[in-house]
């Protein structure tokens, strides 16, 4: 999860919204009466606070369920997960099963 | 999220295309008549009022103008008028004229000068429009010039802006990755 950085992106849209604003100016892209040098300021401040309050990659879906792959998926769904995949994670990555452990067996037959 | 950033660039774009490609040149009323030249450096600059395109002028320059108003001569007239820099809403008076007593001349000619006053380079490049009018006898002429001064757009200020456009940009760049 990214932290926001509201300040950084409101102050570095209005620099950037500005100082856009003059060069187009300056460079003589748009005339000094251009109603471009009113707007580009203003996006450049609302870029800013977007960004500032949502970073890219700030999605809030949980990511445990994101990685796992749909074969393990179907394993657990229907319960014959290999011995290899049920023991306990010795590893440092966790593992599906670690979350949800498999099903218990079918009662035997009578 | 990025969807919505391509859309207000293209928004952006968009706007642009619309608003900054109005047809430059310049209007006058059918009724009168005004030209100047401009000399500077041994260079002239021919201004006229019903010229078509941008019309380049210097960044200070001795002046040589004529104007005209189709009224019958013979008679007095009151008159004044004014000519102002359209800088985003707002107007900059670069000059005006009003005579409290009455004037039979419908024609006019004379010299001025103007600098601009800032170091030399420093608005090679810029953009603008003049506007102006002058009323006399009942009628009034209006007109617009768009102008560029004479120079090299590529200056410190224009590099500048440029440089703290691109450090703001970084730091929009920042402001989106986000902490971790």
């Amino acid at each position: 999860m990214r932290r926001r950085r509201p300040v950084l992106g409101i102050f570095s849209g209005i620099v950037f919204g500005a100082c856009t604003s003059l060069s187009l100016a300056l460079f003589g892209v748009v005339a000094l009466d251009s109603i471009v040098l009113s707007i580009v300021p203003v996006l450049g401040l609302v870029l800013g606070v977007v960004l500032g309050f949502r970073p890219l990659g700030s999605a809030d879906a949980p990511r445990a369920t994101a990685t796992v792959p749909p074969e393990m998926a179907a394993e657990a769904v229907s319960g014959d997960a290999p011995a290899a995949v049920t023991t306990e994670s010795s590893g440092a990555a966790p593992t599906f099963s670690d979350a949800y452990p498999p099903p218990p067996p079918p009662p035997p037959a009578s | 999220m990025l969807r919505r950033l391509l859309c207000l660039v293209g928004l952006v774009v968009g706007i642009s295309l619309i608003v900054v490609a109005p047809p430059a040149g310049a209007t006058l009323s059918p009724e009168c008549e005004g030209s100047a030249t401009l000399f500077n450096d041994g260079k002239s600059f021919e201004i006229n009022a019903k010229a078509t395109g941008t019309q380049t002028i210097p960044r200070k320059a001795d002046v040589v103008y004529r104007g005209s108003i189709d009224l019958p001569s013979g008679k007095e007239y009151t008159h004044q008028g004014s000519a102002k820099l359209k800088v985003l809403f707002t107007e900059i008076k670069l000059s005006t004229w009003e005579w409290q007593g009455d004037t039979s001349a419908v024609a006019t000619d004379g010299t001025t000068s103007y600098d601009l006053d800032l170091p030399a380079g420093l608005l090679g490049g810029v953009k603008g429009t003049v506007t102006g009018g002058h009323t006399q006898g009942g009628i009034t002429c209006k007109g617009n010039v768009d102008i560029q001064i004479d120079g090299s757009a590529v200056n410190a200020a224009s590099v500048g802006a440029g440089a703290l456009a691109a450090a703001g940009a970084a730091g929009l760049g920042m402001a989106a990755r986000g902490k971790r």
